[in-house]
């Protein structure tokens, strides 16, 4: 049997962003279970925040608003210069998909903070919450990939006129899938000779 | 099984600012260091963060300067950027590493303490101690060691909301 430490490195390791899924709605005992995690850090880290979870019909109504924005390919469109050349055609397509269908995962997990108050602390709480729900999705045998967009206006009408919440009090902090993976993600090389120890 | 394992080392991650002072090996830190390296990042800048690991003496005495005693830490940094939307990006980055080295430093029995309003004598110290490029900002100490006491696994009440149709 594997040492615990091993297991560990392994799990965090293997996550990878994944942006294509399938339909198979996760085990509900997994899903309790990553939705409990981002309340172990919010009681040493006390910022305002809510998580929200959307599914089947709401799903597709949320995609529906946040891919009017072409600004969720940005992540895809810098990878794209690393795809080798033969693989670019399939790439633009997998791309188009996406912005298309956020990737289809049956599950997507919004979190919420305040960042017009104590923006940048409240914003680096919910990146560990985000990070936490990832890892515990990866050992739970689910793969996750983040959302990324930065359109004023799909934010408001996803907080207003979807989630029903106050933009004067609420921000998205991230927008995750989460659900099994259904593509092979493209590897990123980690480079060493970022950090040094003394 | 292994969510469960997850699930539990969760539980365990509570920021603690006292640690016996039993010295952690150099191998274990850097696994704990490398384990925030697979942290998500976007390729634009690559790995958007700087880390500086300090072991033995050097760590208990920049500790003391945040008023604690630990034997190990890391400092750090993350680039100043002026896009507003990227820079929080490079925080949301150096910030899921600061979840992994905590993740990773758990499973060896190794308890943290993540310390992020730092003042501002400390940083200008920290910056010119270690020469640190102006374009980044120290952003985190994280602080590690053994418990020095029994760790009680949290208790938490959820509070989400599910929308489905």
């Amino acid at each position: 049997m594997r040492r615990l430490p091993s297991v560990i490195f392994e799990i965090i390791k293997n996550r990878r962003t994944i942006r294509k899924y399938k339909s198979q709605i996760p085990p509900k005992e997994s899903i309790n279970r990553i939705l409990d995690v981002p309340y172990f850090i919010l009681k040493d880290f006390s910022i305002p925040f809510q998580l929200v979870v959307i599914q089947e019909e709401a799903r597709n109504k949320a995609v529906n608003i946040i891919n009017q924005t072409y600004s969720i390919a940005r992540d895809l469109a810098v990878l794209y210069n690393i795809v080798p050349d033969d693989l670019k055609e399939w790439y633009k397509n997998f791309m188009k998909e996406f912005v298309r269908t956020l990737g289809n995962a049956p599950i997507i997990i919004i979190g919420l903070t305040d960042l017009k108050n104590n923006a940048e602390y409240n914003f680096k709480i919910s990146w560990i919450i985000a990070q936490a729900i990832m890892i515990q999705a990866k050992s739970e045998g689910l793969d996750t990939g983040s959302i990324t967009f930065s359109s004023k206006t799909v934010e408001e009408e996803l907080i207003r006129d979807f989630l029903k919440m106050d933009i004067n009090r609420w921000s998205i902090a991230f927008v995750l899938n989460c659900g099994y993976g259904d593509e092979e993600p493209i590897v990123k090389e980690i480079k060493g000779g970022i950090y040094e120890i003394y | 099984m292994e969510g469960k394992i997850i699930y539990e080392l969760n539980r365990m991650l509570i920021n603690t600012s006292k640690f016996a002072l039993k010295p952690i090996s150099r191998e274990i830190f850097e696994n704990i260091i490398k384990a925030g390296l697979y942290a998500p990042y976007g390729l634009n800048p690559p790995q958007p963060w700087k880390f500086i690991g300090l072991i033995s003496n050097r760590a208990v005495e920049i500790s003391r300067k945040l008023d604690r005693i630990s034997n190990c830490l890391i400092l750090c940094f993350c680039p100043k950027v002026k896009d507003y939307f990227n820079q929080l990006t490079n925080y949301g980055s150096t910030f899921s590493a600061i979840y992994n080295f905590r993740l990773q430093a758990i499973a060896y029995g190794i308890v943290s303490e993540v310390l992020v309003d730092l003042n501002e004598e400390f940083k200008n110290f920290v910056y010119k101690e270690f020469r640190i490029d102006s374009e980044y900002e120290l952003v985190a100490v994280v602080l590690f060691g053994y418990p020095a006491q029994k760790i009680e696994p949290r208790v938490i009440n959820r509070d989400v909301v599910w929308r489905i149709e």
